[in-house]
């Protein structure tokens, strides 16, 4: 299935979980938030939650500000 | 030095650093442990899967610092609640540098969603720390939604011109009974010297440090401006007069 992560297309097996994503993005699960659409998702859900076909997710992580 | 609380924690520095605009990670981290703060802000943005950069979290030693993540991006309250609780759960911290600035030109707050965004906010357990004009009023409503201190800026975001409000935050300070930070636009140790002198509880410099020749010096000198402005303030200065008074005797010796 496909879903886009940061508006960008992602091929992930059927029923993958937030955890799996993350792995196939190469992407550490420290200091970062998840929401999907608009509804943000704990990350201790994140091992259980399965994505469905077309979810958009919203990965963000700390930057420089002031 | 009287030492700072906001919200019950204890800082002994009363200088906050932003992150942004220095010209790597590296410096950054030396730059932040020069000026002795203990709290930092960082912004939120969208990871970019194609291109993973150097985490800046690694570079923030969180027994050293507080992280104040900031809703900087956002133009509504309700984009504001979105990103604190995004914030929140990334950073695992309730504390925020609320900011709404819909116009990239001049980078001002927006009072209204401002105001809505903290009334929410501390509804929902959030210590907020918002950026704001300069408005004594405002930050009295601020205040009674229930902010953590106010943050009025002391001229526009990056603009390095010190305290063009001074007026305005001086009755920000004699009214407040929460920490006043000033923020925004301090371009100068002597311009932070003379927000901490009118009894500011702390200031927050990015760009005056990042944007230096020598950042890590730059950090160093905004300490000692601060802990100097502090201690003036605490010492309490002299009264301003419109004619002089004398420091030496003037009762004539030479008898010519």
């Amino acid at each position: 299935m496909k879903v886009y992560v940061n508006d960008e297309s992602i091929t992930l097996a059927d029923a993958s979980t937030i955890s799996q994503l993350l792995k196939q993005l190469n992407t550490s699960p420290k200091g970062i938030a998840i929401a999907i659409g608009p509804n943000i998702i704990p990350s201790n859900l994140w091992n259980e939650y399965k994505l469905e076909a077309d979810d958009e997710v919203l990965l963000i992580r700390a930057t420089q500000g002031g | 030095m009287q030492k700072l609380i906001i919200a019950g924690q204890e800082f002994n520095s009363r200088l906050f650093l932003g992150t942004g605009k220095f010209s790597s990670n590296q410096l950054m981290e030396e730059a932040l442990i020069a000026s002795g703060s203990e709290m930092v802000t960082t912004a939120l943005r969208r990871v970019d899967i194609q291109n993973p950069e150097d985490d800046i979290l690694k570079h923030i030693d969180p027994n050293r610092f507080r992280l104040l993540p900031n809703t900087s991006g956002v133009r509504t309250a309700k984009e504001a609640v979105f990103a604190a609780e995004l914030a929140r759960e990334a950073l695992q911290t309730n504390w925020l540098k609320l900011e709404i600035h819909p116009d990239p030109k001049y980078l001002l707050a927006d009072t209204i969603e401002t105001l809505k965004a903290c009334e929410e906010l501390a509804k929902k357990g959030f210590i907020i720390l918002p950026y704001m004009q300069a408005d004594p009023i405002l930050a009295k409503q601020l205040e009674e939604a229930g902010a953590a201190a106010v943050m009025p800026l002391g001229s526009p975001i990056g603009s390095n011109k010190g305290l063009i409000t001074r007026e305005f935050i001086k009755i920000i300070i004699e009214q407040a009974n929460i920490p006043v930070v000033v923020d925004a636009g301090i371009g100068a140790p002597s311009h932070a010297a003379e927000a901490m002198e009118m009894g500011a509880d702390a200031v927050l410099i990015n760009t005056a440090i990042a944007v230096a020749n020598d950042p890590i010096k730059m950090a160093e000198a905004f300490k000692l401006a601060v802990q100097a402005g502090r201690m003036a303030f605490e010492a309490k200065l002299g009264a301003q007069l419109n004619q002089a008074e004398a420091s030496s005797p003037l009762t004539s010796f030479l008898d010519l």
